[in-house]
């Protein structure tokens, strides 16, 4: 099920028109919780709820023994970070590796047919399983560094882990925090209801009305890629791109915050005006924040983070880096794209150990526009099907080769919707000054004029981006 | 206390949103409606309707989008009435870029009642025969959407049709004057169409730069007379037309496919199946390819006439 279907909106009807008797009873919420989620995840396909219910007890299990048991917890510890990878593995990267495998034995001049050993289960990917498979991965990580209690039993634990407001496609939330939060009854003051919804409709204008707007021309100039060799054209492109992923993202991201305050719980902010950047590291500290935090957390810091010394520190960015890009695609485009993010970091810090003192004018603080201009190169690997296609729109947005009039360019209904992006993205920089939204009249009519903007406005309907990682 | 300033202002917010939403809800529905752009709900509904269509009908069209956009079932059905004072059900079953290959024949031919008429009209272009159109993207489109999807658009986004989507392009094509009509009738499967201003060459350099670039599919065009011999053997009456666009088109079409369409009724014919070709100097294109509404029920009456005073 996804938020911007009418399936979602009876879904959610009725979810919130039980809940406030629900939660009065504990045993009721957590029940509520489970069954609600297990029918939102099921919409979609209902045998990979059993995936999930798996890998969850598995976790849950584990996760039983890494605290009861202080001399084999490392071994339940592997044991749960085998299970999750292991289906993130068969799920995700098997046919790509099978693939990829082929390819090279080829090359060699090998035949080989592991192509149809390929179980057709694998083919299909289970919406959300990063997302999923990370929730109980930190789960696990955390009762193993004593960080967060264990769920006091297994429907806790899966009210957890499928809670729907994140299930699909995050943000990627610790147990250590909504667990101890989903166990405490909520009631609502009208404020907290007002501002729930606020975010849930700021959600949807972001995803509805903006980014499935500016889709329409990205995903066209995509679909004819090679038709087009105007420098022009491809940076207006990726534009687009930068503000429709960041919309369609974020807009999920606002709606999953929103339904889940509703229910009493916080999540954190997972977005933070990210082009507003002066640097690569501020980049990834408003960007996508769930994902960027369990990276450094368990990955960058477990690998040793800054402190084994300079070079091994570059070794553990580029690890995680890498490691990054690859959570979200098995194809070398997203190894490509966290390959390049890791470079803009090295160079940064590079730049920051041995210039930035000498010359000060040139700090990346000062430079938005450098971090941004880096941002969208590397979103083309993210967007592009294969490396050849990004290959052909990097060369052409660096050949500065124009065929196409500015007007001609600009006339394109997209511009009206990334120009609408651009003042979003913009507010903390405005908002001291101009706040034409102070007043609580002006604030309702605001609203009521978003949602308008929502029916008659909104895009051509489409899935979001990241339900396929 | 500033909790409770900002508990009162937000009630005084939820109240401003009330009173504005309906307000503005109703000054932006009216503002927009003189957009007058296709109603993108209904257009959804309509195309869920035709691939969920049950088999209860004595005639179906099927071809391109010279068939859905110019054969009209229900005059089709009125005429029939006319002439032999007992009721049919017709549909059309005309898909974009349509290319008639054996799986929408069979589509076709499934959605024919038993004990019916059991009459299956196909519109016949030459862009059926190019390589591209034999996949039929269009139709497997919209038979791939999840059947809870095609339930919900064929059930319950005509009721929410109020709500349709508009584009920035739209205001665009209203400040230049420029108006594309349709009418999307969700039982029968046809779209009345229209474009303002007319341009009775618009879709010439389209159609010439396609079939430019793709030639006819002899293999394909094989096949379906292969198909059509089967359906014929199963009981079903066939008849095929060409349906007409304006007199450039044509003579572009039978340049570009050295007289196509002619050599592949005359092969049909020699089937024994029924080819009828209709010429009515009322009957106008809006674009070079497609009839508008008013000249698609005229082709649609004519048709009935050709087939059932035999």
């Amino acid at each position: 099920m996804i938020f911007n279907s009418i399936p979602f909106l009876v879904f959610a009807l009725l979810f919130f028109a039980a809940w406030p008797w629900v939660q009065k009873n504990n045993n009721a919420k957590w029940l509520w919780i489970c069954i609600m989620s297990f029918v939102f995840y099921a919409w979609w396909d209902w045998r990979f709820m059993f995936l999930l219910l798996g890998t969850g007890s598995v976790d849950y299990f584990c996760g039983q023994q890494i605290y009861r048991s202080e001399k084999r917890k490392k071994f339940w510890l592997t044991v749960s970070m085998v299970t999750n990878i292991a289906s993130l593995c068969f799920f995700k990267y098997s046919v790509w590796l099978i693939h990829e495998f082929n390819d090279w034995m080829n090359d060699i001049g090998l035949t080989t047919c592991y192509a149809d050993t390929i179980h057709e289960y694998s083919l299909v990917l289970p919406i959300g399983i990063s997302f999923y498979t990370f929730n109980s991965m930190s789960y696990a990580i955390d009762l193993y560094r004593r960080k967060a209690e264990p769920a006091k039993n297994i429907l806790h634990f899966m009210a957890f882990i499928s809670f729907f407001p994140h299930l699909v496609a995050g943000p990627i939330i610790r147990a250590k925090e909504v667990l101890v939060q989903l166990n405490k009854s909520h009631q609502l003051n009208h404020l907290q209801i007002v501002n729930a919804c606020k975010t849930i409709l700021w959600g949807f204008f972001l995803k509805m009305v903006l980014a499935d707007n500016i889709a329409i021309m990205v995903n066209a100039q995509f679909e004819d890629i090679h038709t087009t060799t105007d420098s022009l054209t491809w940076w207006y492109c990726m534009i687009g791109f930068a503000f429709q992923i960041y919309f369609d993202f974020n807009g999920y991201s606002s709606i999953a915050r929103g339904l889940a305050k509703l229910c009493g719980i916080h999540f954190r902010l997972n977005f933070n005006h990210p082009y507003l950047s002066g640097s690569f590291s501020e980049f990834w500290r408003r960007w996508h924040i769930s994902l960027s935090s369990f990276f450094k957390d368990y990955v960058y810091i477990s690998l040793g983070g800054n402190r084994k010394g300079k070079f091994r520190s570059e070794v553990n960015r580029w690890t995680t880096m890498l490691l990054s890009g690859l959570w979200h695609g098995a194809n070398f485009t997203f190894i490509i794209w966290g390959g390049l993010h890791a470079l803009f970091l090295s160079l940064e810090n590079f730049y920051r150990r041995h210039f930035a003192s000498r010359i000060p004018l040139l700090t990346f603080k000062k430079y938005p526009i450098i971090v941004f201009i880096g941002v969208l190169v590397a979103w083309v690997f993210f967007r592009a099907s294969n490396l050849d296609d990004a290959l052909f729109v990097v060369r052409n947005m660096f050949a500065f080769k124009h065929n196409v009039k500015w007007m001609e360019l600009i006339s394109n209904s997209a511009t009206v919707w990334i120009l609408i992006g651009v003042f979003v993205e913009l507010y903390p920089l405005y908002k001291k000054f101009i706040n034409p939204f102070k007043h609580w009249i002006l604030q309702g009519l605001f609203w009521a004029l978003i949602v308008c903007m929502l029916v008659f406005f909104r895009g051509e309907e489409q899935g979001f981006i990241y339900f396929q990682f | 206390m500033g909790a409770i300033k900002r508990n009162i202002s937000a009630k005084r917010q939820t109240l401003t949103f009330f009173i504005g939403l309906p307000l503005i809800f109703v000054l932006m529905y009216f503002s927009l409606l003189k957009l007058n752009t296709s109603n993108n709900m209904l257009k959804e509904s309509f195309w869920a309707n035709k691939v969920t269509a049950d088999s209860s009908y004595d005639i179906v069209a099927v071809g391109d989008s010279r068939v859905y956009r110019g054969i009209d079932p229900e005059e089709i059905e009125a005429q029939y009435f006319k002439i032999k004072g007992s009721k049919i059900k017709a549909f059309n079953f005309g898909f974009s870029s349509a290319g008639l290959e054996p799986y929408i024949l069979q589509k076709a031919k499934a959605l024919l009642r038993q004990g019916g008429k059991k009459i299956l009209l196909i519109g016949i272009s030459p862009n059926s025969f190019i390589e591209s159109s034999q996949e039929n993207g269009h139709l497997r489109k919209v038979e791939s959407q999840d059947l809870k999807d095609l339930w919900i658009k064929k059930h319950i986004y005509p009721e929410l049709s109020v709500f349709r989507r508009y584009a920035i392009s739209d205001f665009v094509k209203y400040k230049h004057k420029e108006f594309y009509l349709e009418k999307f009738n969700l039982n029968s499967g046809f779209v009345g169409s229209g474009k303002l201003p007319y341009d009775s060459t618009a879709a010439i350099n389209q159609y010439y730069k396609q079939l430019k670039a793709n030639k006819i599919d002899t293999f394909a065009v094989r096949v379906f007379l292969e198909t059509l011999q089967v359906l014929k053997s199963e009981g079903i009456r066939i008849v095929a037309i060409r349906i007409p666009t304006t007199l450039r088109m044509q003579i572009l079409e039978d340049k570009l496919t050295d007289n196509f369409c002619q050599d592949l009724f005359n092969k049909i014919e020699a089937e024994g199946i029924e080819c009828i070709k209709v010429h009515d100097s009322k009957i106008h294109s809006y674009d070079a390819s497609h009839l508008d509404e008013k000249s698609a029920k005229l082709l649609s009456l004519k048709i009935a006439d050709l087939i059932f005073s035999k």
